[in-house]
């Protein structure tokens, strides 16, 4: 039994039936391991490698220089950005709070840059459900597609302190 | 469960004749501090010394251009 | 060190049981206990909170309960008692002495300093930090030294138990090769000391950065080397779980590994990947390559999967084998419908299997998928996959064992045999409900660790899907059902070691089951494979369900 100690040799052939599940199991373990870089090569949804080092203050100022120049107006005491096709937009996260806001055009490509300049937040495309996460110091590159018009909010679903539930962001997709 | 009689660990009398050569598999499996050693190298390598290698070489961001 | 070890021969099993061994068991189940209480407790005010329908605490409260409950039960209780494992599964199992007896109290004596350290820190309102703990969010200094405490304390039990085995080698307590539950102790010993490596890397440059002493700490190297801690930690309490399975079907059913070639192949696929995956919690961060990400999250191409879906099914086929021994051989499934439903560690076995496989597993697998995760990560998707795993699997089992352990090492029959049975049910069908509300929830986006759902104080306003609620609701009433379960539990062992009755010390006083007779006999086990290609056929559809509605969000590429 499980609990017996073994004399002897146990290394033993083993039985047809367990033979056939551990050959279907097999088989499974390996179309999971397919299907990832099958996506990457053929999947439209696959987490980008573009990530660069830089401060918050680097960040920051990138990001207030673009709004500056970009802006098309307001929602909420935020300023909305409207980038045009294939261009970069950037947002922040900081305590607690997305910025700016952003308008994008829905079947048009865009490079959305993200950071942080505190602490580790999350970045969930609510109601979508589209999560990545945006570190201190780290600037990430995410080249995104919208396929449906309408409005989608950036919760941040990765703690950072008392004020976590009320950090919201928007993108607007005409 | 087991016979009273009997102190120490009970041992199944039939799982094979002691006289037959252990199959190296059968050495290997039992070797745990062997185990132990792949047990450790295997995730350090992968999964901690390659993560740290590929963090540390992120590249620095390239100066900031506004667009037009 | 001592050679004074003082044995009983167990008169239930035959084993030779030393006392050291004993005191260890006792004392590790005794802490644990008291964490799952502690644990249990905040739980209940976390799931108030999450139900948007009662809202109870308010934000600071809920944050510091949330990171009291992660500590408790993903640490506490689960540690202890698994290092109260070891010392049965070593030197009981092994009939050695204990190797190091004294610095066994010493590591106890660490774990129950570090997690005081932990739970003052949190209570006191100094560690509104969760469970992970991420840089930059930060503590006070001696919450970051207490994980070192509990984390060198647990790797002290380790040790001894691989002294142990040494010992028992050397003193030639035994012959062969050691027995299957050993193995698979042995095996979550192993990932427990790649776990607790990891823990020092990551607490002590956090501590001293906690002082001061270390001006800056990179976020994503942290979460890197935090994830090495914390992913392994629940990969011992899976190894420990598959173990108890084993010693389960043994107690219950009187049932032998059908093929110990399969069953140690598939613990040494653990031990050589299981703790790659720990990469699952860093798909979708900025700082690891794709290459990385796909190599590291499949367990190295899944073969940790296959180890999984290895036990479950030699575990349900080493039942059926048993039980089709004793005659109960009728068609497909007499064997599992006259198995002893009404024995709380049988019931503890099918339903941690079942619920692990089904639920835990299938999500977990397909979550950890680089890219599904773009759809899962840090929504309540993955609580909802956790809780599956480590509560509905690990701890129902846990639960299971502990009903043996009772009388079996502190000799005092349970009280109310029948409530015991009762409270396995109402746990386990509670987590399971829990879990799939909670899962469910958690794919209309809602977020994790969050206080507020409805988002009434943010700047903007997201509609929610009325569904959404619905799950919330479901996963509300399965989780008080499993709150009572939990109290139960608590109370039924507690008051059977101070209450209940002395087990005399003859043989047969506990009922253990009795091997079945074997005639030599091939013994089919078609129930089995029915039931594994049942399991087969969800995961297939769940699997695919989740890349077609990866397929239906915005491009990334």
């Amino acid at each position: 039994m499980s609990i017996q100690t073994l004399k002897g040799v146990w290394w033993k052939k083993v039985d047809r039936s367990e033979k056939l599940w551990l050959g279907i199991a097999l088989a499974w373990c390996l179309v999971l391991f397919a299907m990832m870089p099958l996506w990457h090569w053929k999947g439209g949804q696959n987490p980008s490698f573009e990530t660069y080092r830089i401060t918050a203050a680097d960040y920051q100022a990138k990001v207030e220089a673009y709004v500056q120049k970009t802006k098309v107006g307001e929602d909420r005491g935020f300023p909305v950005v409207a980038p045009g096709p294939g261009e970069d937009v950037y947002m922040l996260g900081r305590l607690w709070q997305w910025y700016p806001v952003v308008k994008l055009k829905k079947g048009e490509t865009y490079r959305l840059h993200l950071s942080s300049l505190d602490l580790v937040h999350g970045f969930s495309l609510f109601p979508l459900n589209l999560n990545f996460m945006v570190l201190p110091g780290y600037e990430y590159v995410l080249p995104i597609t919208p396929t449906e018009k309408g409005e989608v909010y950036a919760v941040c679903n990765e703690f950072c302190g008392i004020g976590h539930h009320q950090m919201v962001g928007k993108i607007i997709v005409e | 469960m087991a016979d009273g009689d009997q102190q120490g660990p009970v041992t199944r009398p039939d799982a094979g004749t002691t006289a037959e050569r252990v199959p190296l598999a059968q050495v290997f499996l039992d070797n745990i501090f062997l185990l132990l050693v792949l047990g450790l190298a295997v995730p350090i390598v992968f999964y901690t010394i390659w993560g740290l290698l590929e963090i540390a070489s992120i590249p620095l961001a390239p100066p900031f251009e506004l667009p037009k | 060190m001592s050679s004074l070890a003082t044995f009983r021969t167990c008169a239930q099993t035959g084993l030779r049981v030393d006392g050291a061994a004993e005191r260890m068991i006792k004392v590790h189940a005794v802490a644990g206990v008291l964490a799952i209480l502690f644990g249990g407790i905040a739980a209940v005010l976390v799931l108030l909170t999450r139900w948007p329908a009662v809202h109870l605490l308010g934000p600071a409260m809920y944050y510091r309960a949330l990171t009291f409950h992660g500590m408790n039960m993903l640490i506490f209780w689960i540690i202890f008692f698994e290092i109260a494992i070891l010392y049965f599964a070593g030197p009981i199992l092994l009939g050695s002495r204990v190797a190091w007896p004294r610095v066994g109290w010493a590591g106890f004596g660490l774990m129950v300093l570090g997690s005081l350290l932990i739970d003052v820190a949190i209570l006191r309102g100094g560690a509104d930090v969760m469970f992970t703990s991420y840089v930059p969010l930060r503590a006070v200094s001696y919450f970051y030294l207490g994980w070192i405490l509990f984390a060198v304390g647990a790797l002290i039990g380790v040790l001894n138990f691989f002294a142990t085995l040494v010992v028992a080698r050397a003193e030639r307590t035994y012959e062969g090769s050691m027995p299957l539950v050993t193995f698979g102790a042995a095996t979550a010993a192993i990932i427990a000391v790649a776990t607790l490596a990891h823990g020092a890397i990551i607490y002590i440059p956090t501590w001293l950065w906690s002082l001061g002493v270390i001006q800056n700490l990179d976020a994503g190297m942290y979460r890197l080397v935090w994830w090495g801690l914390g992913h392994p930690s629940q990969q011992i309490n899976v190894t420990a779980m598959v173990a108890v399975w084993y010693l389960l079907a043994t107690l219950t059913v009187g049932a032998s590994p059908v093929n110990e070639k399969v069953c140690r192949t598939a613990f040494l696929l653990y031990i050589l990947f299981i703790n790659l995956a720990a990469a699952h919690h860093l798909l979708v961060d900025p700082q690891l390559s794709p290459a990385w990400k796909v190599f590291n999250t499949s367990y190295g191409m899944y073969l940790a999967v296959l180890a999984s879906m290895v036990h479950g099914m030699t575990v349900p086929a080493a039942v059926e084998v048993a039980q089709r021994k004793k005659g109960l051989s009728k068609g497909l499934f007499e064997w599992l419908a006259k198995a002893p439903w009404g024995n709380p560690g049988f019931a503890a076995l099918v339903l941690s299997l079942a619920l692990f496989g089904f639920m835990g597993g299938i999500t977990g697998v397909t979550f950890g998928a680089e890219q599904v995760n773009i759809i899962s990560h840090n929504t309540l998707r993955i609580p909802g996959h956790f809780h599956s795993t480590v509560v509905a699997g690990t701890t129902l089992a846990f639960m299971g064992l502990t009903y043996f352990v009772v009388p079996l090492i502190f000799r005092r029959y349970i009280l109310a045999p029948k409530l015991a049975t009762a409270q396995i049910y109402l746990f386990g069908i509670g987590i399971a409900i829990f879990a799939g509300g909670m899962t469910t929830a958690g794919s209309y986006a809602i977020p994790r660790r969050h206080w507020d759902v409805q988002f009434a104080s943010s700047f903007f306003q997201p509609p929610i899907e009325p569904a959404a609620f619905f799950f919330l609701g479901v996963m509300g009433i399965g989780g008080l059902l499993a709150g009572l379960g939990g109290a139960l539990f608590v109370a039924i062992t507690v008051a059977s070691v101070f209450f209940g009755k002395r087990v005399p010390d003859v043989p047969g006083a506990v009922p253990l089951a009795a091997m079945p007779p074997d005639r030599g006999q091939h013994v089919p086990i078609s129930g089995t494979l029915v039931l594994v290609f049942v399991f087969l056929a969800a995961f297939v559809i769940y699997y695919f369900l989740n890349w077609k509605w990866l397929a239906a969000i915005w491009y990334v590429r």
